[in-house]
């Protein structure tokens, strides 16, 4: 499920939608900007996108597939985030590059599927993601079960009970399980008391 | 004062002005926690939406928060532009996923549930979830424990 393509074009709308905003109360575009960095920039370090088989294809940037042979396509990525000029955000970059968060998710992924990898994972180090990336390959999160607190956010349609037996309807939902985020549009519970 | 000795009428004048504070506490408490989604009438008699502020916990909510946070902490920001970005983020996070095509169900047991101010709140142990997305893409997650916190989904005004 695209998660990130989702969240990325939430951030988007949002930063246009502030734009406006930002210039009435006589703020500059660099705030702005600043702001947009800080928040993918926290986005990432969340960890909350990776061991997700993201397809997140920006305009121009070519299509990564998140499988093994695909690693060899990986490391040119590094090359082209550098040379992207640095005082541009991580959304206009998308236009030409692929946004570094788009970038994250793939090299992030297909790190996944290499656990064993830790070696090559160094060489995927561009240049907004650093840290996320090394803590992304150096701990034993696969392991563990539980990560922090399951969260679900969403709204009910509706939620009844017969003796002990509870069934909802939700919809537009949020969830946080394993340190892993998803979306839903609709949901269905059935729970025992 | 032992109110036992005057009658009935009495005693329920002395109550009275209690219960008018307990009541105007009530209400205002009832006015300030109530999740925020229904429509505004401004000024010049526009109607402007407003949306559930329930999605600011979700990670890209408390990023969004964390970041504002540190930018206001640093004086790059104002809190004013600081409210007006996370209403905006509201629209927008209530917008996206409205077009989300996935269907979950979950399976478990219900440890507590809470029903106040119109929120339910249910904690769930020994959850199975199932996802199924728009390209028939099938996900099972188990979990121990999961906290669900939903709005009132029937009454939004649709876009």
């Amino acid at each position: 499920m695209d998660v990130a393509g989702v969240y990325l074009q939430v951030m988007r709308s949002v930063i246009d939608g502030v734009r406006a905003d930002f210039s009435t109360e006589q703020l500059d575009e660099a705030s702005l900007d600043a702001l947009a960095k800080l928040w993918e920039r926290k986005v990432l370090e969340m960890r909350t996108l990776f061991k997700e088989t993201v397809h997140v294809a920006p305009e121009n940037a070519p299509k990564v597939n998140t499988r093994k042979e695909n690693n060899r396509n990986v490391p040119e990525h590094p090359v082209k985030a550098k040379s992207s000029p640095e005082t541009q955000d991580g959304f206009r970059r998308g236009k030409n590059h692929g946004s570094p968060v788009c970038e994250a998710d793939e090299i992030l992924s297909s790190d996944s599927d290499d656990e064993n990898d830790d070696d090559r994972s160094s060489e995927f180090l561009v240049e907004d993601i650093n840290e996320a990336h090394l803590l992304v390959s150096a701990d034993s999160q696969h392991d563990e079960d539980e990560d922090g607190q399951n969260l679900i956010l969403a709204q009910f349609e509706k939620v009844a009970r017969a003796k002990s037996k509870w069934k909802c309807t939700l919809k537009e939902g949020t969830m946080t399980l394993k340190g892993k985020d998803s979306l839903f549009g609709r949901a269905g519970g059935e729970f025992t008391w | 004062m032992d109110l036992r000795s005057y009658g009935k009428f009495t005693r329920t004048l002395c109550i009275l002005p209690h219960c008018l504070g307990l009541l105007s506490f009530i209400i205002v408490r009832e006015s300030c926690t109530k999740p925020r989604c229904h429509r505004i009438e401004t000024k010049a008699n526009q109607v402007e939406m407003a949306y559930y502020e329930l999605y600011r916990r979700s990670t890209l909510g408390m990023t969004l928060t964390d970041s504002l946070d540190e930018m206001v902490t640093n004086g790059k920001l104002t809190p004013t532009i600081a409210m007006k970005v996370l209403a905006q983020f509201d629209k927008c996070m209530n917008e996206a996923l409205k077009n989300v095509k996935t269907k979950t169900t979950f399976k478990g047991d219900l440890y507590s549930y809470r029903f106040c101010d119109n929120v339910w709140t249910f904690v769930l142990n020994n959850v199975t979830i199932d996802s199924v997305g728009s390209g028939g893409h099938k996900e099972s997650i188990i979990v121990k424990s999961v906290k669900i916190v939903a709005c009132d989904g029937k009454n939004t005004f649709g876009a």
